[in-house]
Formats: C-alpha cells, sequence, structure tokens
C-alpha cells in the first residue's frame, strides 16, 4: 500500500512539471506585456521598463520559468500582480465557495445519476430506457449558463423559492449557505448527471450480460438482489473512473456556474485574472486544479480496492 | 389512345429503371435508416437546416444584425420583430440567424482540424513506443486543466477573432480524441493482416497508411461529431464569459451575455439564441450517437 502510494505520487510529478511549463509557456510566448497594463495606458516607455525590471520580465523565458518553478517546490506561488497578496492566501480564500459548489453538485448527482442508469439498463431498449437516454442527450447539448437562465428564471423570478444570486459562507449561516448554493449546484449537477447515467448504463449492460448474473437469476435470487449485490456492484469500478475523471470538467463547468450566479470562487478568481493577465494568479490557480485532479485521481485508485477485493495495493 | 400511352410508356421506363438503378440502394439505405436509426435523421435535418440558415442568412428577410435601434428597444416578439428586440433594439431574429454562421463554422473547423491531428498523432503514439511516452504526457498535463480555462486563457491573450477561437479550442479538445485513435491503434497493431504485411517486407509507413489508418476511421468519425458538438457549446460559453471572437459578430454566446440584464422583463432575448443552441449541439450529438451505433456494431450492443 505504501509502496503503491508513493509510486503513484512519484508518477505524477512529470505530469504536473508539464502542466507548469505548458502553463507558463502559452502565458508567456501569447504577448500581452503585464507591465504595460499596471503601468495604464499614457504611461511612458522608461515607467514600463521599471515595472518590467522588477517583477523579472526582463530576464529570458527560461531562467523565469526555472525561477518560478524552485518556487512553486517551496510551496511559494508567487504574488499577484495586481493586489500584491500572495497568490496562496488569494486561493485560499476563494476556493471554500468552490469546493463547496463541488461537493454540493456531486452530492446532487450520485444519488440521482447511478440510479437511473440501472434503471435504464435493466429495462434497456423499452421506452423508459429511450426517455432517460434522450434526456440525457438533452442534458449534455444544453449550455450550462443558459440552463442557469432558466432555472433562475423559472426558481427565483416566477416562483420566488430560491435567491437569484450571491453566496454567504457556511461558518456565517449555514441555513443561508444551502439556501443559495443549491440552484447553482443543480445548474452543475444536470450536466453531469446526463454524462454518468449514460456511463452506469453502458457499464452495467455489459455487466448484465455475465453469466454469474444469469446464475444469481437460475438460484432464484430477487430481481433487486441480482441488480445491487451482484452487478451494480461490478459496475461499480468503472463508474468511479468516470466521477475521479470529471473533476477537471466539473471545475470547467463551476468556471461557467460561478460566473452566472455571482459566486465569488475560484473559477471568477481566473476569469478576473486572465483579463487583467495576472500571470503568477492564473498560473497558481492552474496548478491548484491539477493537484487537485492528481489527488482524486489517487482517491480513485484506492477506491477500487474498496469495491473488488481481488484489487490490493 | 392506347397506342400514345404504350408509346410514352416504353420512353419512360428506360428512365425510371435508370432512376432506380441508380438510387435504389440509397433508398433501400434511407428506408433502414428510417426504421433503425430515426434519430440520425432527426438529427440530419436540424443539422441541414441550421446549414441552410447559414448560408442564405441574408436573404431570409434579415436586417443588419448589428443594427441599433434604441426606441424599439426590447419589443416583444411579433409580426413586425419576429423575435423580438434586445436591450439597444437589435433584432433579435436576425441576430440569431446570422449566429448560426458562427457557431457552425467554429464547430467544423474545430471537428476537422482536430480528427486531422489526431490521426496523425495517435498513430505515432499508438503504434511507435518511443512516441507514445512523450506524447501521451503531454495530452495528460492538457486535458488536466479545466478545457474552457486554458481556451479562455489562450484567446485573451491574443485577442478574438474567428481564427484564434478555433485554435483555441482545437487546442484543448483534440487530446481527446488521440486518446481515441492511440487505442485503437493498440489494438489495430496486433492484428494478423498486420504482421502479414510486416511479414511480406512492407515498409512502415505503408502499413500504417494502408492497414492501420483505415481501421481508425470510424471511431474518428464519431468522436469528430461529438467534438463538433462539444465546440460549439464551447465557442457560446467563451463568447458568454466575453472571451470570445470581438462581441461586434453576431454569435449565440455573446447575445445571452447581453441579454442576461434584462431576463426578468424580456426572457425571448437569452431564450431564442439559447434554445437555437441546444437544438443545434442536440441535433449533432444525435448524429454521433446513431454514427457510433452504426459504425461500431460491438459498443452498439452496450449501447453507450
Amino acid at each position: 500500500m505504501q509502496r503503491y502510494l508513493v509510486q503513484r505520487i512519484l508518477s505524477s510529478i512529470p505530469v504536473l512539471f508539464i502542466l507548469a511549463v505548458i502553463v507558463f509557456a502559452v502565458l508567456r510566448v501569447s504577448g500581452g506585456d503585464p507591465a504595460a497594463i499596471i503601468a495604464g495606458k499614457d504611461a511612458p516607455q522608461w515607467q514600463i521598463e521599471a515595472i518590467r525590471n522588477d517583477l523579472g520580465l526582463n530576464k529570458p523565458v527560461y531562467y523565469q520559468l526555472g525561477v518560478y518553478l524552485g518556487d512553486v517546490l517551496q510551496g511559494d506561488l508567487g504574488e499577484s500582480i495586481n493586489s500584491k497578496k500572495p497568490v496562496v492566501t488569494l486561493i485560499k480564500e476563494r476556493i471554500v465557495p468552490t469546493l463547496s459548489l463541488a461537493i454540493m453538485t456531486e452530492i446532487l448527482t450520485l444519488p440521482i445519476s447511478i440510479p437511473l442508469g440501472v434503471l435504464a439498463a435493466w429495462k434497456a431498449n423499452t421506452w423508459i430506457d429511450r426517455g432517460i437516454l434522450i434526456f440525457s442527450t438533452l442534458g449534455f447539448s444544453i449550455p450550462i449558463f443558459f440552463l442557469g437562465f432558466l432555472l433562475i428564471k423559472a426558481f427565483a423570478l416566477e416562483l420566488p423559492w430560491f435567491p437569484a444570486a450571491g453566496y454567504v459562507p457556511p461558518e456565517e449561516h449555514f441555513g443561508n449557505f444551502l439556501h443559495r448554493i443549491i440552484l447553482p449546484s443543480l445548474c452543475t449537477a444536470i450536466l453531469f448527471w446526463a454524462f454518468l447515467v449514460r456511463m452506469t448504463r453502458a457499464t452495467m449492460i455489459e455487466v448484465l450480460r455475465e453469466d454469474y448474473i444469469r446464475t444469481a437469476r437460475a438460484k432464484g435470487l430477487a430481481e433487486g438482489g441480482v441488480l445491487i449485490t451482484h452487478a451494480l456492484k461490478n459496475a461499480a469500478l468503472p463508474i468511479a473512473t468516470v466521477v475521479g475523471w470529471g473533476i477537471a470538467e466539473l471545475f470547467a463547468g463551476i468556471v461557467v456556474t460561478e460566473q452566472v450566479f455571482a459566486i465569488p470562487g475560484m473559477g471568477r478568481l481566473i476569469v478576473d485574472s486572465i483579463v487583467r493577465r495576472d500571470y503568477p494568479v492564473i498560473q497558481g490557480c492552474m496548478l491548484t486544479i491539477a493537484v487537485l485532479q492528481v489527488i482524486v485521481n489517487l482517491l480513485t485508485d484506492m477506491s477500487y480496492a474498496l469495491f473488488d477485493p481481488r484489487i490490493k495495493y | 389512345m392506347q397506342e400514345q400511352m404504350k408509346n410514352t410508356l416504353s420512353v419512360v421506363q428506360p428512365v425510371i429503371d435508370q432512376v432506380k438503378k441508380q438510387w435504389g440502394p440509397f433508398l433501400v439505405k434511407l428506408e433502414w435508416t428510417k426504421r433503425r436509426h430515426p434519430m440520425l435523421l432527426v438529427g440530419i435535418g436540424i443539422l441541414i437546416l441550421m446549414a441552410l440558415f447559414a448560408i442564405f442568412a441574408p436573404y431570409l428577410w434579415t436586417i443588419d444584425p448589428t443594427a441599433v435601434d434604441p426606441p424599439n428597444r426590447l419589443k416583444e416578439p411579433g409580426s413586425e420583430w419576429w423575435f423580438g428586440t434586445d436591450f439597444v433594439g437589435r433584432d433579435v431574429w436576425s441576430r440569431t440567424i446570422y449566429g448560426t454562421r458562427v457557431s457552425l463554422a467554429v464547430g467544423f473547423a474545430v471537428g476537422a482540424l482536430s480528427a486531422v491531428t489526431a490521426a496523425f498523432f495517435g498513430l505515432l503514439a499508438g503504434y511507435f513506443n518511443t512516441f507514445d511516452l512523450i506524447i501521451m504526457r503531454i495530452m495528460d498535463a492538457i486535458m488536466s486543466i479545466p478545457h474552457i480555462l486554458l481556451a479562455i486563457a489562450l484567446v485573451s491573450m491574443v485577442g478574438g477573432s474567428v481564427p484564434i477561437v478555433i485554435f483555441a479550442i482545437w487546442f484543448v479538445t483534440f487530446p481527446r480524441a488521440v486518446r481515441v485513435v492511440r487505442s485503437s491503434v493498440l489494438s489495430l497493431r496486433e492484428e494478423v493482416y498486420v504482421e502479414a504485411a510486416r511479414a511480406i517486407g512492407a515498409k512502415t509507413p505503408r502499413i500504417l497508411w494502408f492497414h492501420v489508418l483505415p481501421g481508425t476511421i470510424a471511431p474518428l468519425m464519431v468522436t469528430g461529431t461529438l467534438i463538433i458538438a462539444g465546440s460549439i457549446l464551447t465557442e457560446a460559453i467563451l463568447s458568454f464569459l466575453g472571451a470570445g471572437i470581438d462581441p461586434e459578430t453576431p454569435a449565440w454566446g455573446s447575445m445571452m451575455a447581453d441579454g442576461r440584464r434584462t431576463i426578468s422583463q424580456a426572457m425571448w432575448v437569452v431564450g431564442i439564441p439559447g434554445g437555437f443552441l441546444t437544438l443545434t449541439v442536440l441535433g449533432i450529438n444525435m448524429i454521433g450517437d446513431n454514427l457510433r451505433d452504426i459504425l461500431d456494431p460491438k459498443l452498439s450492443r452496450s449501447g453507450t
């Protein structure tokens, strides 16, 4: 177990390294001078030069990359060009709304989509199955911000059940926090829901064709028992993989949801920083998300042992 | 009289025969598709409709989609403004119809570009172990960044024109297609006919071109279709976030971003482009789903 953990963590280092280089390269090579933006529109050339010198932007790109990677290894993500705050502090401030949105989304997704996927597989090629499939195709064809507008229009403006936008930290008032986070989570969840229903259905159909399912039915086991103990447990592995791999996509969805529902999370931090060309913040956020993805992938692999006793690490 | 009819028939008959001979297999196929995959035809129908909108946009009773008319702002849909007007009085019908152009152009350009590049890198990675290690690590790294964020970063650094948006969306989507091609190459290269080709002394490029590449076409077509749908969505999201093509060009995403402030009194400004967008993407996804069922019988049993 320990050996496996160490191996996995070591093997994710090259991916993170390449990622850091790609993000760095994309931001530097594609132009747009942060010094010119800080100095303002009509700043004289010498002032821009001074700022460039200050930020170390005059050094060769590979030198800047080396310095940056060295700092990252020491847990220092640099400081924001705009607000002068350390990037680590900024991320700490903004990560809670984003993570709560992500967790709420998963809470709303899993208990609905997995049973529906199982149902669709069990009733494969009937009208129930077709109906579920059509809704799931619709679910990932609808743009997430359009869905957000429809939800706001329906459940905040026409029926005033939920607030239209905003965020309350959970430690301030937990009830209000829940009340405000439900609509945006639902918005992100529907996309995920569509995706997971299909995945569950596909794996379950595959499993239901196995011999041991026929045996279980032949020995007279109730259909519920066949589905849950025999089929779903064996389908759990691929499903867990999909849930894990979806984290990057989930973040992509959350960026948009935060914009629609005015939630001050990491997605908005990144979008704002990109507009202001605040390189250190963008780099820091992307690295954080990538590290989260690596951790989730690791947890996913760990969870395999839970579902399948044959797997040991 | 009868003689005359017989004469006419004998003239027409060869023509009918010819038509049957030429189009017969197609009609049979169409009949079969209608029965087995009705959704494929629905999807193609939607796509053709949208393509017609894009091509004939100036002739479809549209006016200048950028013309503002403040006295007539937020007019409800009716006989004069079919789809109403937005908060500066622009005609929503004209903007929606012209918006079809951007969406389809971006979607199909990214789809084609991704298919070609994915075929190239997928073949390299799948067939040669040395390339595999390098290429797939880079693809993994690109895929671990949420694709929308990377696309926004690319666009906002360089500036929003249609080619830049196409490049940005291609860059963040093609790794997925590379993975699909690579995994089918991995199994294709173990096939007996590939081994046979190698045994009779065929050169590697020849094997790749004639024996391996054809096997990747079917999965690539399916992935390509789904990429078209995904790219149209991504372009709309970029325009919505203000990081897409310049806001002067009518695009569905930026129309909806403009419409958000008037959502409580004028839902149509958001709802109509949103509806068009959803319908287009839905149509293309339907084509992709059914293509997968048709091209890959093994997958169609599991019906993903």
